[in-house]
């Protein structure tokens, strides 16, 4: 098929099947509105450890865990999600609605936490600084 | 016939390949089952299938050179008769069954499949996500047999086509299986699934292009049974293509080029199965199957496990 016609095909078809998945509702994210709902979709990535706590973003949208393996970030990818065991002290930022978590992972190099105020942010930092006791005994 | 030429194939599917999503897309919303679209997944999906027909159109040459080469030492010249047609339709397949578990095993060239397992959804879009690497793997080495025994290096790239060609409605839930037959011979939806599980009992099964028989001849064939839970063992962090399309040669780098490692260990980071470490840090599909039976004796001697 020559370029001409197959390129414009494509990127025609492309931006119709993301508007019409868009219009159809598929762009909706999955939201932790429980530790259970968190536990559960952390097991499914590590199933061998034993979950101990679980502090869930504003937004819902991220989540800390803490095992028996160490502390584990979790967060939504759609209507899934992506996990990862961290090593603390971990670098963090502030953002204007939140904190960014920079992790060693090409496909994850920053996570960002929604945190809607300067108490829960500095929660979170504290936990990922390895300075909040509950989260590191 | 040096100058032999068939017709490109999966070009030429583009057009169907996109009204099945559309039509896919339609069923799911209207029939409330049969699988599941989300935007970003499905966008990157496409789009790395579109960088997939780039990369083919760029570096198709490499591949095309090499069996040309090859060809000259040939031991026969079969022709292009429709019955040859079907036999190297037939032998390719055997081809696809071993460059794919290949694919899974050793990480070399898992570095450049992984992408199309990479989502955690399996619709017709996911048919679409796939490598934009492929030449770097070496494994058109593979087609060698196919090309010194007479098959002709355009004929082999034809039937390549068409057997990625049948891949692509199989990756779809809305059909749920296919009459015995079928599902005894060919390759479906069904058995497909189950190469798409990242359940323990799901990893390193199926890899059949279009005959399912090749699985049950090799000894990794595995029945759907328990629902299929879509993905990699560690899922990617992100719907960027280029991310999901480099990560594990980004992985691979970083691993042999660590310090304090033999040379040994290096060149396993490579090529031996994905999973592998040298500290055993990670975990192979044959030691998360172990793991799994571990925790959960009953499913000792299941198919897979």
């Amino acid at each position: 098929m020559p370029l001409h016609i197959l390129g414009p095909m494509v990127l025609i078809g492309i931006i119709s099947i993301g508007i019409l998945l868009h219009l159809l509702g598929n762009s909706k994210r999955m939201v932790f509105t429980n530790a259970d709902q968190v536990i559960d979709r952390w097991h499914r990535e590590h199933p061998e450890t034993s979950v101990e706590r679980v502090e869930i973003s504003d937004s819902g949208h991220q989540a800390l865990v803490k095992t028996d393996a160490g502390i584990g970030l979790i967060w939504v990818m759609g209507f899934d999600t992506a996990s990862r065991i961290i090593a603390l002290p971990i670098e963090t930022k502030n953002r204007q609605s939140g904190i960014s978590i920079k992790l060693n992972d090409f496909t994850a190099p920053r996570i960002k936490v929604d945190l809607n105020t300067e108490q829960n942010q500095s929660h979170w930092i504290a936990i990922l600084a390895a300075k909040e006791p509950s989260w590191t005994t | 016939m040096d100058n032999l030429t068939f017709p490109d194939t999966v070009q030429l599917a583009v057009p169907f390949f996109i009204l099945a999503i559309v039509l896919e897309l339609t069923w799911i919303t209207i029939k409330r089952r049969g699988g599941r679209y989300e935007t970003r997944d499905a966008m990157t999906s496409v789009l790395l299938g579109a960088g997939n027909v780039v990369t083919g159109i760029l570096l198709g040459f490499v591949a095309w050179g090499f069996y040309n080469w090859v060809w000259q030492f040939r031991f026969f010249d079969l022709g292009t008769s429709i019955p040859i047609i079907f036999i190297c339709f037939l032998l390719d397949d055997l081809r696809y069954y071993w460059v794919h578990r290949f694919g899974h095993t050793i990480r070399w060239a898992w570095a450049s499949h992984v992408v199309h397992h990479s989502s955690q959804h399996y619709n017709l879009t996911t048919a679409l996500r796939q490598t934009w690497t492929g030449e770097f793997t070496g494994l058109m080495i593979v087609s060698v047999p196919l090309l010194l025994l007479g098959f002709h290096p355009a004929m082999v790239l034809f039937v390549g086509g068409i057997n990625l060609i049948y891949q692509f409605w199989i990756h779809t839930e809305a059909i749920t299986k296919m009459p015995r037959w079928f599902e005894a011979v060919m390759n479906t939806p069904s058995h497909h699934r189950v190469h798409h599980g990242r359940n323990a009992q799901y990893l390193d099964a199926n890899y059949a292009g279009v005959l399912i028989i090749w699985d049950k001849m090799f000894g990794t064939f595995v029945p759907e049974g328990e629902k299929v839970d879509y993905g990699l063992v560690v899922n990617l962090g992100t719907f960027n293509p280029i991310r999901a399309a480099f990560h594990e040669w980004i992985g691979i780098f970083k691993d042999i080029t660590q310090p304090n490692i033999s040379m040994s260990d290096r060149f396993r980071y490579a090529f031996a199965p994905p999973g592998w470490s040298h500290d055993g840090s990670r975990d192979t599909s044959r030691i998360i199957k172990r793991k799994y039976v571990e925790r959960n004796p009953e499913a000792k001697g299941k198919p897979g496990l």
